[in-house]
Formats: structure tokens, C-alpha cells, sequence
């Protein structure tokens, strides 16, 4: 063990190495902090050019790349309210209200160090308990999957405190919006309206970014529109002066304000570590679930959706904490658990690796200076963010009348790269319409997120369940582990709602 | 005087014509200047991704300009192709895809263009769908397969990826062929089938070869069988349906096509500077690599042949089922 972490050392301590893993990171946050550019496109660029790479180096620039990429997501989520990427979409919820009351550092730094503790935290486990964890995840099948999702959905719906019925309601647009496009299991078109552009479903980016974005834009710009006609408006008038007198040095992370995240941190660093794990689930998932676990475990679950940088902690910590353990099945089994995990098993098998069991046997250095490589990334990633926080927290602080119009254009063009295409602009601007309908008649607009993300794979898997089990409903419960997640659903509401009326 | 520039008008026009005529023949012939675009109807990190990247690394300098892979997994792969048909017919934009999305999605759903409107300039490799169950699973074979099926009908659960999709459509033929049924589970593909083979939640599952090498050689899972006329290189121990004495085979070739609007002299061209790209000991090397199968990369006739009798396979299936 000694010898082999001496040269594996040796290898990911080398001076290019940790060139190229700084100069990934800082790639990676850029690419990340663009709204639909992410670390996977630079990744997916970069494949052939692995081939003629030394692979601790490929590995270095790639891991750069993909940390670097998931802080990046949460810039553009706080500065703008556009999710950078998927992950990043539960930060935007209370990371955008906290700029716009003034605090984009304490945000931005809160993003910066719970993303960091979640990663290193799942990087660890990687490591030390992959190969159990890994059996873990193989007995997920359509079965417990769809138990996992029952239990998000419960669990996200009465997040929504004092309105759970609103909060069901929008879930369920959620999952009827995921339901466009094919049926997963006979292939066939529904719900298109004869519209061939939709014949494939509605991509996660362009929703996304228009329930959040554009619909938070067109309120700023009817915000803007009224401070101009009436100049008397009071909150208008507070945020002008807030972001006239915008003062760094008032918006500092606070020692005190960091230790109360930290419980939010720690949860998301196990719920994402969880999640990530298992093949399918995904980042979005992992820090939606954990800002919805985090709330119901906070002391100030008030504030959450209104600038709580637990909030922030939560869903970032759970966003980053996916980054070590997607690739527990694709060591273990090499099977890919999420489409990083798939660009970096085509990497490993570019550089002559084949992803699987055999791959820590056959390759122990090169492995273990990948993860070195891992935590120290998270080091790089903790000092740039460091650096370059300030200025973006400035950025974010552009007077609206220009934000506006950048945040649009980004949305547009940002929607656009992701897929190159144009039908979803279309569905960001409807989305958008959607968002705006929602916000003014006050429902919450993250269960809809989550329902549409979930959607997809609790349909899925209910019906592969059903196909298995003959179209008899009771094999549902003949797992233990989705009648544990069942029961765990049902204490969590029973434990809420009596807590909650002891507090009335 | 009027007359005169008449004239001269007339000369000018008539050499502006000609040599106007003379470049368009000129651009009709050759391939030109500017980026080409290999459009790719999936998602980046699969097995058709490598195989794009390594013809942008390596035939990029043959072909005169630089070449993007462009990932439009949209509608199914169908925005894919649509952009591909959208594009000026000058051969910059071409199509890199298995008979899935051309052949099959074509003649099931209601698409602006016919099958042959796709053609086919280089024949990249042919995949060899591959059936396989758990190492400890009690088939074990084609004939334990059969004879299990035979005596307990609809009970073995059966993983593929997309209904009609290259590693459904086979399984679809062996029992025409057979008479025996499965339980049909569609997944999100070659992960989530391998997910659930490894976790003992289904029986057997279909995939193409060098998906399960890694999985074969450790002995976590046994391949007990491929749909082709011979043997996979990557697993030489796997009989073929044919050797057990089933008629079946439907090997999936990997093509990249032009749209048909596009001059037959830019076909072939682009078909022979990918191929001279991919002779390369590079583009060799990286294919041994990514076991993208690229040592027998085949031009414009074999690729048009392949085609066709792929179509005239996948037909029939699709008759018999009555779909399409």
C-alpha cells in the first residue's frame, strides 16, 4: 500500500500535472459559470487529444475540468438566477435571492467551500468504500429505483411549506411536462400534438433555465419598468441603493455564518454521495433532495428559498458530493452512472484502459494518483475560487438595466449550445411563460423542477417493475429496501407534521 | 454609343456567365474550403462519439479542413438527421449513425425523407449484437436458453435498449424463428441492462460486444451468444445463433452518410479522404485502443451494399411484426 502511494505520488504530484490540473479547473469554471456550456462538452472536445497524453496528465486536465465545472454551475445560478448547469439549478433557488439582498461573496464563498467539503467527502468514500458501496448500488433495480423516486416526490412536495397542495399540484405540471415525447417503453410518440420537434421529449436545460431564468428576468424588467414609472417604489428603490452601494467588504463569510452551514453541508455531502453512486440518479437529483432533507432538518427552514446560505450549502454540497462516487460503478463494474462518468470511461479506454473490475488490479498507480488527483483537485478548486470570487461577486452586482438584456441573451445562446438546437430555445421561452404564470399566482417553482427531472425515471421504472412482476401492483413491496424507503417516506411526514403542530 | 455598351454589356455578362458556370462546376467537383460537420444523433462519451472523434483527429488533413463532431441527440436522433437534410448539399455536413436512426425510424414513423435518401460513403465497422446473462445464472447457453423458454413461456425477462433497436430487433427474429417467448424489458440502454444483469433483476440481456469485454474476462458475466454470420474478434469464445442451428443474424453496420442531394463527386471524395484518414497508423492505433473495430473500413460500394441489405432485413422484420 506504502509503495504504491509513493508512486502514485510520484505520478500525480509530478509539476505538469498539477499544471494541468489548474489549468482545468480554471477551464472548467469558466466553461461552468456559462449558462449551457459545461465541463462534459470540454471533456467530450478534449477525447482525442487523451490519446497522446501521459494519463495522469489526461486525468488531470479531465478531473480539473469536471470539478472546476460543477462550482462553476453555482456562479452563473447566484449572479444571474441561470443555472450554469443542471446540478446547479437548486442553488439558483436561494443563491439568486441572496445576491439580489446584496450578499453574491457570502453566496458565492458559501457555494465555494460546501461544494469543496462535498466533494472531498465523496472523493474519500471513492477510495476507501467503493467496492462496498458499489454492491450497494447493483441491488437498485427498477424496483427500488422507483421507491427512491416516490420518496424524492413525497419528500420535495411538502418541502414546500404552508402549501402543499400547490406544491403537488406544480410537481405533478412537472411530471406531465416529462411525459411529452416517447413512451420509454412502447416507443411511441404522445403528447406532441403532432409537432415533430417535440417526438423527443423536452430537454432538462431549456426548462430549467426558463422556469428560473427567464421568468425571474421578466420580473426584474417589470420591476424596472415600474421603478421607472413610479420612482416611489419602495423595495425598487432599496435595491437601487443596495447595488449602488454595493461594499465587498460588507459582504464577507463570516465565521459563524460558515459553522451554521454546516449541517446543511454535511447532509448534502451524504445524500449527494448517495445518489451519485447509483447509475442513473444524477447531480440535479442529489441536490434537490438534499436542500429538500436540509430544510426540513434546519432550525431556520423559514428562510430557506429566500436567500439561505443553507440553502445555498445544502444543494451545493449535494450537487458536488455526486463528483467522487459516479464513478464507484464504472471502477467497480464500469458501467457509467451519469454521462461524465461515461466521457471519462471513453477516456480510460482512448488511453488503453477498459473500465471495469479489472481496471485497480491492472492499473494500481495510475488509479491511485487519479485519486490524488481528486482531492487535490478540490484544493486547486477551493484557491482559485478563492481568487476569482471578488470578481465575480462584482459582476453579479451589474446594474440591472444591463443584467436584463446579458441574462436573455445568455439564457438564449446558452439553451442553444447545449444541444444545438432550436426547438429548445422554443421550450425556454414557453417555459419561461410557464415560470411567470406560476410566480404570479404564487406557486413554488422548484417542485415543478424536480417532478420533471424524476418523472422520466419513476415512469420507467414503475412500468419495467410492472413488466417484471407479471402487471400484479404488490411488486412493489417485495423489496426490502423500496418498503424501507416506503416506510421512511411515511415517518418523515408523520414526523413533520406533528413537529410542526407541537411548534403551533 | 448606346450600341457599343450593349455590346460590352452583353461580352461582359456573357464572360461573367461563363466563368460563373466555370466555378460552379468547379465547386460541384470538388469538396472546398470550410469546416465539415460530422452530426452525430447521440448523446457524447458512447461508442459512435470515439469512433467520430477519432476521424475528426485523423482525417481532418486529408480532407482540407478542419472537421467538428456535433452531438443532436434531439427528437430521438431525428433532429439530427433533419438538420443533416436541412444543410446546403455540399457535403460539409454528413451523418454518422447505425441503421437505427435511417432505416428503421424512417420506415416506422412519419419522416420527411424515404430510406434511400440517406447514402452511405464509408462502411466504418459492423457491430455483433451480443445476448448474455450473469455468470451464475442457470442458462448458460443458447440450447439452456431455448429449452428454459420452451418449457416456462413469457417468464424469462429479456433487457434490450429501445423497442426495435439494434439489439431488440434480433431478439424479435430468433423467436419468429423459434416460436419461444420472453418477457421484453426496454432499458435506457447498455448501462442500465448491464445494471440490472449484474443485480440479478433480469435474466438475459442484449449488447454489442466491447460493452462486456471487461465484464466477460473477469467472470462476472457469460456472453452465450451473437447474431452474426461469424464470430466477434473481442469475444472469440461466443458461438453464433447460426452455429447452434438458428437462422439468425443481423449485424448492425456503422455508416456515415451524406444526404442524397449531395453531388456524387463530393461523395466519393469525402469517402476517400475519411478512408485514407483512418488508414493511418494514428486513426489505427486509437481504433485498436477504443476497440472501435476500425481495421476494415470499407468505401462508397460495400457502405451502399451493407445498406441495402440491412433495409431489406429490417423490412421484413418490421412486416412481420406489422410495424412500418
Amino acid at each position: 500500500m506504502i509503495e504504491v502511494l509513493i508512486e502514485a505520488s510520484a505520478l500525480a504530484f509530478h509539476p505538469y500535472v498539477l499544471m494541468y490540473v489548474f489549468l482545468g479547473v480554471l477551464l472548467g469554471i469558466t466553461l461552468g459559470a456559462i449558462p449551457g456550456l459545461s465541463g462534459d462538452m470540454a471533456i467530450a472536445l478534449l477525447l482525442p487529444f487523451v490519446f497522446f497524453l501521459e494519463p495522469a496528465l489526461a486525468m488531470g486536465l479531465l478531473v480539473g475540468i469536471y470539478k472546476g465545472g460543477l462550482f462553476g454551475g453555482s456562479i452563473a445560478a447566484i449572479s444571474f438566477g441561470v443555472p450554469g448547469t443542471p446540478g446547479a439549478a437548486a442553488t439558483s433557488i436561494d443563491g439568486y435571492q441572496a445576491k439580489l439582498k446584496g450578499k453574491p461573496s457570502k453566496a458565492l464563498h458559501t457555494a465555494l467551500y460546501s461544494s469543496v467539503i462535498g466533494d472531498t467527502t465523496s472523493d474519500l468514500v471513492l477510495i476507501f468504500i467503493a467496492v462496498p458501496l458499489a454492491a450497494v448500488a447493483l441491488t437498485f433495480g427498477p424496483i427500488e429505483f422507483f421507491a427512491l423516486y416516490a420518496f424524492s416526490l413525497i419528500l420535495i412536495a411538502a418541502l414546500s411549506q404552508g402549501m402543499v397542495a400547490k406544491g403537488l399540484a406544480v410537481a405533478a405540471i412537472g411530471v406531465l411536462l416529462a411525459m411529452i415525447g416517447r413512451d420509454p417503453i412502447t416507443g411511441a410518440s404522445r403528447l406532441t400534438f403532432g409537432l415533430p420537434g417535440l417526438s423527443g421529449g423536452l430537454s432538462l436545460i431549456p426548462v430549467l433555465i426558463g422556469i428560473f431564468a427567464i421568468s425571474e428576468v421578466v420580473f426584474q424588467g417589470a420591476k424596472l419598468w415600474r421603478r421607472k414609472v413610479d420612482k416611489l417604489m419602495d423595495d425598487v428603490a432599496e435595491q437601487a441603493s443596495l447595488l449602488q452601494g454595493y461594499d465587498i467588504s460588507k459582504d464577507k463569510l463570516t465565521w459563524a455564518e460558515f459553522k451554521s452551514t454546516l449541517k446543511a453541508t454535511y447532509i448534502g455531502a451524504a445524500v449527494g454521495t448517495f445518489i451519485g453512486a447509483l447509475p442513473g440518479a444524477g447531480q440535479s437529483l442529489a441536490a434537490f433532495m438534499s436542500y429538500g432533507l436540509a430544510q426540513r432538518f434546519s432550525r431556520r427552514s423559514e428562510e430557506f428559498g429566500k436567500g439561505s446560505l443553507e440553502g445555498i450549502a445544502s444543494a451545493e454540497s449535494g450537487n458536488s458530493a455526486t463528483c467522487g462516487s459516479t464513478f464507484i460503478p464504472l471502477f467497480a463494474f464500469g458501467i457509467p452512472g451519469s454521462a461524465t462518468a461515461a466521457l471519462f470511461g471513453a477516456a480510460f479506454i482512448l488511453m488503453g484502459m477498459t473500465p471495469g473490475p479489472s481496471l485497480l488490479t491492472d492499473y494500481t498507480a495510475i488509479i491511485y494518483a487519479l485519486f490524488l488527483t481528486l482531492i487535490f483537485a478540490n484544493l486547486v478548486n477551493l484557491v482559485l475560487g478563492k481568487i476569482l470570487l471578488p470578481y465575480y461577486s462584482r459582476i453579479a452586482m451589474i446594474q440591472p438595466g444591463y443584467m436584463i438584456p446579458a441574462v436573455f441573451i445568455l439564457a438564449i445562446v446558452g439553451t442553444y449550445a447545449a444541444n444545438n438546437s432550436v426547438v429548445d430555445v422554443w421550450v425556454l421561452l414557453f417555459a419561461g411563460a410557464l415560470g411567470v404564470m406560476l410566480r404570479l399566482m404564487s406557486f413554488p417553482l422548484a417542485p415543478l423542477v424536480l417532478g420533471f427531472i424524476i418523472g422520466p425515471g419513476a415512469e420507467r421504472a414503475l412500468r419495467q417493475s410492472m413488466i417484471m412482476g407479471g402487471g400484479d401492483w404488490w411488486v412493489l413491496v417485495k423489496s426490502p429496501i423500496a418498503i424501507g424507503f416506503y416506510v421512511a417516506a411515511f415517518a418523515l411526514i408523520m414526523l413533520f407534521t406533528v413537529v410542526l403542530r407541537a411548534k403551533k | 454609343m448606346s450600341f457599343k455598351m450593349t455590346r460590352t454589356a452583353v461580352a461582359v455578362s456573357a464572360a461573367i456567365l461563363t466563368f460563373s458556370a466555370g466555378s460552379a462546376l468547379a465547386s460541384e467537383a470538388s469538396l472546398g474550403d470550410g469546416p465539415i460537420r460530422i452530426v452525430m444523433p447521440y448523446g457524447a462519451g458512447g461508442s459512435t462519439d470515439i469512433t467520430a472523434r477519432i476521424i475528426a483527429a485523423n482525417a481532418a488533413e486529408h480532407c482540407g479542413s478542419r472537421i467538428d463532431v456535433v452531438s443532436m441527440p434531439g427528437a430521438g436522433g431525428m433532429e439530427g438527421l433533419q438538420f443533416v437534410a436541412d444543410a446546403e448539399p455540399n457535403g460539409h455536413t454528413i451523418l454518422m449513425a447505425d441503421y437505427s436512426a435511417t432505416i428503421t425510424q424512417t420506415l416506422t414513423e412519419d419522416t420527411p425523407w424515404e430510406v434511400e435518401d440517406w447514402v452511405p460513403i464509408v462502411h466504418l465497422t459492423d457491430w455483433k449484437p451480443t445476448v448474455y446473462v450473469k455468470a451464475d445464472h442457470e442458462i448458460q447457453s443458447i440450447e439452456d436458453w431455448i429449452e428454459k423458454a420452451e418449457a416456462e413461456p413469457n417468464t424469462l425477462v429479456f433487457g434490450h435498449a429501445d423497442p426495435l433497436s439494434l439489439v431488440h430487433l434480433p431478439l424479435v427474429m430468433l423467436e419468429q424463428e423459434t416460436g419461444i417467448q420472453n418477457v421484453h424489458l426496454p432499458t435506457t440502454g447498455g448501462g442500465e441492462t448491464r445494471t440490472m444483469i449484474l443485480g440479478g433483476h433480469i435474466d438475459l440481456g442484449m449488447t454489442l460486444p466491447p460493452s462486456i469485454v471487461s465484464n466477460v474476462n473477469n467472470g462476472e458475466v457469460t456472453a452465450i451468444g451473437v447474431f452474426a454470420d461469424e464470430r466477434s474478434d473481442v469475444l472469440p469464445d461466443v458461438p453464433t445463433f447460426q452455429e447452434a442451428g438458428y437462422d439468425v443474424s443481423l449485424e448492425a453496420p456503422l455508416l456515415v452518410y451524406t444526404f442524397s442531394s449531395v453531388p456524387e463527386s463530393i461523395q466519393q471524395q469525402l469517402s476517400e479522404c475519411i478512408m485514407t484518414g483512418l488508414e493511418t497508423d494514428t486513426a489505427q492505433a486509437m481504433g485498436r485502443q477504443a476497440s472501435a473495430g476500425l481495421e476494415n473500413v470499407q468505401g462508397l460500394e460495400s457502405a451502399q451494399e451493407i445498406y441495402r441489405e440491412t433495409t431489406e432485413r429490417v423490412r421484413e422484420v418490421l412486416a412481420s411484426i406489422d410495424e412500418g
